[in-house]
């Protein structure tokens, strides 16, 4: 499913956070948001998951305008990792996994157990976990878990805010590599904040850089990830070389500006 | 994990037991108990048991059942373990909504529809006054503004009392709480609106459980986070003002009752049961602690005390553990 934003203006209070955003993404793009923090590249997200409303500017979703749509069609189109899932006591995975099928199945009636929640534990690879309460996970551990609860929404697309935000090296790159096999299965469009300028150009086909407010630079990872895009985007002095094996521009950072 | 028909069946064995107990702690003989399974009360005894006895283990059961299932929703909209109906301004609203309309004569001190109507509207005010303390900011934080509120209301309702000092041998059975003295008039009308307030809430608990992580998750989900706090709210005060024009303040059981339904990793159903169980326990207790004291009082321990006690008990628990 595609989605596309039309100059897209957001303040919060007075301070404006997007100042005319641009940004089309195809069916079945990996597309990474980078920038600074506090360039707007999270909220971009939230717009486009309909969480916040845009000051002006329109977002559309496989064509249909965010505006037309309810809460729960919205919810039938896209999927949303948010940067934390704050803690529920005794709540296990198999009950947060379940509520993925709550936007196909209305407000009322409790959540039942369904063929496309199992495959959604199994493809995240955390059906073993299923009878464990969440809370005792680890965070690489919970982040696939949430995974799967995206899964089980059935989604065209799947939008994650700093999927690899606090976890180790090994988890980084676990969870990457989930995000990208369940695109590559379920044909997602996947759009992801990510601070780590290397995991954006391996993982992603094109990455997106935010910088006050509106689009710097859009595109393949080589053309985005230069020296002059760390020097104005990032105020860094670095240099990018390509990385032999995986043919991705690498970042040598060197000195703040 | 167990199976749901086994739950069904340790549900039912565990209520009957907690039911066969409650009558027999009445202090009636067995065979008056027994001999009612005719489908008649033949005997003085019997009519008593069926009179009395059974009526007050109904209000037990459905207060508890009432209570626990409105903690339940409570805890999950405002995702906080300290969420209750005493300590979110309801249960003291509905208890002031009581004593203010007995006092002005609104309704006879028997009238059941009477009471519910005044527990009801003071719960709903209790509720909203809670809401606008705490407008606009993290509904997790709404328990501070419950707890203020609360003393508010206990607050007008003492008010009340040091007004009219002779009424308050009548007012003690709704400020500690007893599920005494009710007979089956006061049943016909809230034993349909807890079961229905029951039944709203398992409709509800697939809203319930996507809103109990937080708004961003259950907006994601497809739930307008706004107005399913607004729905579980509402069920949350009518099952608490229903408990309350039955039996009065009875503390602690909707706090305590979600967290062991939680860690049986049960939903509402078990909640139900679990509150159910618990109140009609602590009523049994009451019962026997009543016998003891016999002919000193003549209340006898209202079961208010009892939860009070041992809810008091668990909060010390549970704030240890977290």
């Amino acid at each position: 499913m595609s989605i596309k934003v039309e100059d897209l203006h957001f303040s919060y209070a007075t301070r404006p956070v997007l100042t005319g955003v641009d940004l089309t993404v195809e069916p079945g793009e990996f597309v990474a948001l980078v920038g600074v923090n506090g360039c707007g590249k999270s909220t971009l997200l939230r717009l486009i998951a309909g969480l916040v409303k845009p000051s002006s500017g329109r977002i559309l979703l496989g064509g249909a305008e965010l505006t037309s749509l309810s809460r729960r069609q919205v919810a039938q189109r896209l999927a949303v990792l948010h940067q934390s899932l704050p803690p529920v006591p005794a709540l296990t995975v198999r009950q947060l996994v379940r509520q993925g099928r709550y936007p196909h199945q209305g407000p009322l009636g409790l959540l039942r157990e369904s063929d496309s929640m199992d495959e959604a534990l199994e493809l995240a690879g955390v059906a073993h976990l299923a009878d464990r309460v969440l809370d005792t996970l680890s965070g690489g551990e919970r982040q696939r878990v949430r995974l799967a609860l995206a899964v089980a929404q059935d989604t065209g697309i799947l939008l994650l805010d700093e999927p690899t935000a606090h976890l180790d090296i090994r988890h980084q790159l676990e969870v990457l590599e989930l995000v990208r096999t369940l695109r590559e299965i379920r044909g997602l469009t996947v759009v992801t904040v990510l601070h780590e300028l290397d995991h954006a150009a391996r993982f992603a086909e094109r990455v997106v850089a935010l910088h006050e407010g509106r689009v710097h630079a859009d595109g393949e990872p080589a053309h985005v990830i230069t020296p002059e895009l760390l020097a104005d985007v990032f105020g860094v002095a670095g240099r990018v070389v390509t990385d032999e094996l995986h043919g991705s521009p690498r970042c040598l950072l060197d000195a703040a500006l | 994990m167990t199976t749901r028909p086994a739950r069904v069946v340790v549900a039912a064995a565990l209520l009957l037991v907690v039911a066969a107990t409650h009558l027999l702690v009445s202090g009636q003989p067995p065979g008056a108990i027994s001999g009612l399974l005719d489908g008649a009360a033949d005997s003085q005894a019997e009519k008593i048991v069926w009179e009395l006895g059974v009526p007050r283990l109904l209000t037990a059961l459905l207060t508890g059942a009432a209570l626990g299932v409105a903690g339940y929703v409570l805890q999950a909209t405002l995702r906080n373990a300290l969420a209750a109906p005493e300590f979110s301004g309801v249960n003291p609203g509905a208890v002031l909504g009581i004593l203010g309309g007995l006092t002005l004569g609104l309704f006879p001190a028997d009238s059941a529809a009477g009471a519910l109507l005044a527990a009801l509207a003071g719960g709903a005010l209790g509720g909203g006054l809670t809401w606008l303390l705490s407008a606009g900011r993290d509904p997790a934080n709404l328990v501070v503004h419950g707890l203020l509120g609360s003393a508010l209301l206990a607050g007008l309702t003492t008010m009340l009392l040091a007004y009219q000092p002779s009424r308050f041998g009548n007012a003690l059975r709704w400020l500690i709480g007893s599920v005494e003295g009710r007979v089956w008039e006061h049943l016909a009308f809230a034993s349909w609106w807890i079961a229905g307030g029951v039944a709203v809430a398992w409709a509800c608990s697939g809203m319930l459980a996507v809103l109990s992580p937080g708004d961003d998750h259950a907006a994601s989900l497809g739930l307008r986070p706004g107005l399913g706090r607004a729905v579980a709210l509402t069920v949350a005060i009518a099952l608490t003002a229903g408990a309350a024009a039955l039996s009065g303040a009875i503390a602690f059981v909707g706090l305590a009752a979600p967290h062991v339904a939680r860690r049986l990793g049960g939903r509402v159903p078990t909640v139900a049961v679990v509150g159910a169980v618990a109140l009609a326990g602590a009523d049994s207790l009451a019962q026997l602690a009543g016998h003891l004291l016999d002919g000193t009082h003549r209340l006898g321990v209202p079961t208010g005390v009892i939860t009070a006690l041992a809810g008091a008990a668990v909060l010390i628990r549970l704030g240890r553990s977290q």
